[in-house]
């Protein structure tokens, strides 16, 4: 029963970090990935850097 | 904001911590996804983590108003997109959860190949459909 609720919430939080982090709009995705405007005054690459980059600090705690 | 970027990045990042901690399995969501549908009989909590993974994303919206992805395209090119990703995310043993965030965290030489492969070939698709469309 424990490896079901855990499976939940954490599938939950994944889920809710992904909309948080604005990783589930195309846009964001495409923006990061466009090179051609990475380093005009477009925001939105930064932001969805700086979400790509914690989860590789956090996972490291491990 | 970068703040909820950064926020929303956290939440990932413990999401997988939690899953490797409890379930002592990579947070891959596509090879996930692949044992909720193919193997339920033996992993049986895959299907628990794909319905969490839907739940997560209408909590917050109930909370924080829907942020619907906006896909600016037809159904048949939304498909495409879906279909090209899972195919090649079983091909490459899974996509940017399980290599990019997982793989590359934990040292795994085959997962800073696969992240690599798919960023240069992101970045040559975005290029290209900048100049087609």
């Amino acid at each position: 029963m424990m490896i079901y609720l855990t499976a939940l919430a954490t599938g939950a939080m994944f889920g809710a970090g992904l909309v948080v982090s604005g990783m589930t709009d195309p846009a964001n995705i495409q923006g990061f990935l466009d090179l051609a405007t990475a380093f005009g005054p477009s925001d939105d690459g930064r932001h969805c850097g700086c979400a790509a980059v914690f989860p590789v600090g956090a996972a490291a705690v491990e | 904001m970068i703040a909820t970027s950064i926020f929303g990045g956290l939440l990932i990042g413990l999401a997988s911590v939690c899953l490797m901690l409890f379930q002592g399995r990579i947070a891959g969501i596509s090879s996930i996804v692949y044992r909720a549908i193919f193997q339920l009989k033996f992993e049986s909590w895959a299907l628990t983590f794909v319905i969490g993974l839907v739940l997560g994303p209408l909590l917050v919206a109930a909370l924080n108003g829907p942020a619907a992805p906006v896909f600016d395209l037809a159904w048949w090119q939304v498909a495409l997109g879906g279909l090209l990703v899972g195919f090649g995310s079983r091909l490459g043993s899974g996509c940017t959860s399980g290599h990019g965030v997982c793989g590359i965290s934990r040292g795994s030489a085959r997962s800073v190949v696969a992240t690599l492969t798919f960023m240069v070939t992101g970045v040559i698709t975005v290029f290209i459909m900048g100049m087609v469309l």
